[in-house]
């Protein structure tokens, strides 16, 4: 492998490391923290799948770290009607997974975009919908995903086929990871457009300062 | 709760609709074939699948081709010819296969041989693991021990006899539908963790049986189609791949490679420059031509990647800037996002400017960009 494919591979990495940091710090959590969570997530892609029963499998970076991240966030919910709406919001994605996966264009050409972009999208829409928060649209995204994926796979398995499933397999770049970050991208996205539309020309009320909203001071 | 639940039932059914097409089951049994017409109206390839306004095509005799115009109902498209893909002054009128033809004398491949180690090894799949032939498999689509499988073993076996180590998943990643290519991507990127020479994943296609069949030696074999995805910052470096394939493939076998067709999508290609997609022949088309096409197939390749070709590509000179373009296309794109998204959040250029310069602050520790507002 030359020096030049080393780069382009390193850029998209890169890439996923700073987007990735910039999410997970809307997500209440500390700079370092973030910082933590994506370098395990890239990191943990290339290390070794970890076998749990015949045909299952997980991957540390795309699996493992994504839903240690979710049951951190789901506990530091702010009311049991928080994580309550954090799961209902998990299960109504990992539906929407199934049904848009079952039903999308097969050939990638006739994609709009990336599935994974699709999950992600529809997480972070029905998160927000459900309770404006850029944690359910994480959680939703990722345990969505997973969730879908399982009950595939199960189902592939039912009709007798011998079929593997290496959760996340694909590490940091896997539909798992993708389509949790890009679900809070786009809760943000929708709160920061209907927050401004409600706002009209007057100056934003709250600021983003380490991880969590604060009130800010009128000058 | 009730309503916002309501509200999530609607948006995510929305969200369907606005996403769902022809069901996977239509592109896999011919039901979806374009036709690309050149500006006269003639024939020149179909796919098994939509053609898009700027997709590619390199026909067999290197003519080289755009695609300017669709007909959705009709199911036709229309490209203007750019010139000989064998002709490099030709090539020099065109940004993307300038680069493309620049690659291909420079490329990684063109080092000559095998890794340091001296292990010479493809990593190998197939993304839709039901593909199967008529003729012998009685169906174009199984679930359980899909012909494409057979096509894959004869490339192993045959790349194995050269002395080159193949590891190809037998894994499947059914159903055939969208997810199909986030399952085998799984599987691609634990194949990439031993570090192949060339990624391939071997498919067949859904147009007419008579657009694959060719003769080589004297025997009746099936055409290979090579494609390449390009939407992915990849994409230079696959059709450089794909050129010297078919450049060497003309040279020793002329008529194996049918065309190489540059369509939107990534096809997983995004994850590895070395990654491309093989069409065996058409699910009409007997089994036992695509395998044996598959031996031919071998020897082009070993050719390509550690042969004669490599060596004399090798001669040529130094890399050519495609890397670094793919490189700036991928740096540009998550500059653009950043920026979007920045003016929608502010509303207002100046805001944007300040809001960009403060995450350029962050994340560089305030080498640049502008930081927090201090209180005096």
């Amino acid at each position: 492998m030359t020096i030049g494919f080393i780069l382009l591979i390193l850029t998209g990495a890169l890439i996923l490391f700073g987007v990735g940091q910039r999410v997970l710090d809307r997500l209440r959590l500390t700079d370092r923290q973030a910082l933590l969570f994506i370098a395990l997530i890239i990191a943990g892609g290339f290390a070794p799948d970890i076998p749990v029963t015949d045909g299952f499998s997980f991957n540390v970076g795309g699996a493992l770290i994504p839903l240690i991240l979710c049951v951190f966030l789901w506990v530091r919910a702010d009311s049991a009607r928080e994580r309550a709406r954090c799961l209902v919001a998990s299960a109504i994605t990992a539906v929407a997974v199934g049904l848009l996966g079952r039903y999308m264009p097969a050939d990638p050409s006739r994609l709009a975009m990336d599935p994974g972009w699709v999950y992600g999208i529809a997480a972070g829409l029905i998160a927000y919908a459900l309770g404006r928060s850029r944690r359910g649209a994480f959680i939703a995204g990722t345990l969505g995903v997973m969730l879908a994926d399982m009950a595939n796979w199960l189902l592939i398995r039912a009709a007798g086929v011998d079929q593997q499933l290496t959760l996340g397999g694909a590490g940091g770049f896997d539909v798992i990871v993708i389509a949790g970050l890009l679900a809070v991208l786009i809760s943000e996205l929708v709160g920061e457009l209907t927050e401004r539309v409600r706002r009209g020309r007057r100056k934003p009320t709250r600021e983003f300062v380490n991880g969590d909203f604060v009130r800010r001071e009128q000058r | 709760m009730k309503r916002n639940a309501m509200k999530a039932a609607a948006l995510a059914l929305a969200a369907l609709a606005l996403t769902a097409g022809e069901p996977a089951a239509a592109e896999t049994d011919g039901d979806c074939v374009y036709t690309l017409l050149d500006a006269g109206g003639a024939a020149l390839t179909q796919r098994a699948g939509r053609i898009y306004e700027g997709d590619e095509y390199i026909a067999a005799d290197d003519a080289w081709y755009r695609v300017t115009a669709v007909d959705d109902g009709a199911h036709t498209a229309v490209a203007e010819y750019l010139g000989s893909a064998a002709d490099a002054q030709a090539f020099a009128r065109s940004d993307t296969l300038a680069e493309g033809n620049a690659l291909a004398e420079d490329s990684d491949l063109a080092e000559g041989g095998a890794r340091e180690d001296g292990r010479k090894l493809i990593g190998m799949y197939s993304t839709h693991s039901d593909e199967s032939y008529l003729p012998e498999d009685g169906t174009s689509s199984k679930w359980k021990n899909a012909g494409i499988y057979d096509v894959g073993d004869s490339l192993k076996q045959a790349l194995e006899k050269r002395g080159i180590d193949v590891v190809y998943s037998r894994e499947t990643f059914l159903p055939h539908d969208a997810d199909a290519y986030s399952r085998s991507r799984r599987t691609a990127e634990e194949l990439l963790k031993q570090g192949p020479d060339a990624l391939l994943d071997i498919h067949r296609d859904a147009v007419p049986a008579e657009q694959y069949e060719t003769e080589v030696d004297g025997e009746p074999v099936s055409k290979v189609r090579l494609f390449v995805g390009r939407s992915n910052q990849n994409a230079a470096e696959n059709k450089a791949f794909a050129r010297q394939i078919k450049a060497e493939a003309d040279r020793k076998y002329p008529g194996l490679i049918k065309d190489i067709f540059i369509g939107k999508g990534n096809y997983n290609q995004e994850i590895y420059p070395h990654s491309l997609l093989l069409e065996f022949g058409t699910h009409e088309i007997e089994k036992q031509k695509a395998m044996e096409s598959a031996g031919y197939m071998a020897e082009v390749l070993d050719s390509v990647l550690y042969g004669d070709a490599a060596r004399a590509e090798g001669a040529k000179g130094t890399r050519a800037p495609a890397v670094s373009r793919g490189i700036g296309w991928a740096i540009a794109l998550a500059l653009l996002a950043a920026a979007a998204y920045a003016l929608i959040s502010t509303g207002t250029l100046k805001g944007a400017w300040h809001k960009l310069g403060r995450r350029a602050s962050e994340i560089s520790g305030g080498l640049f960009g502008n930081g927090p507002r201090r209180k005096p």
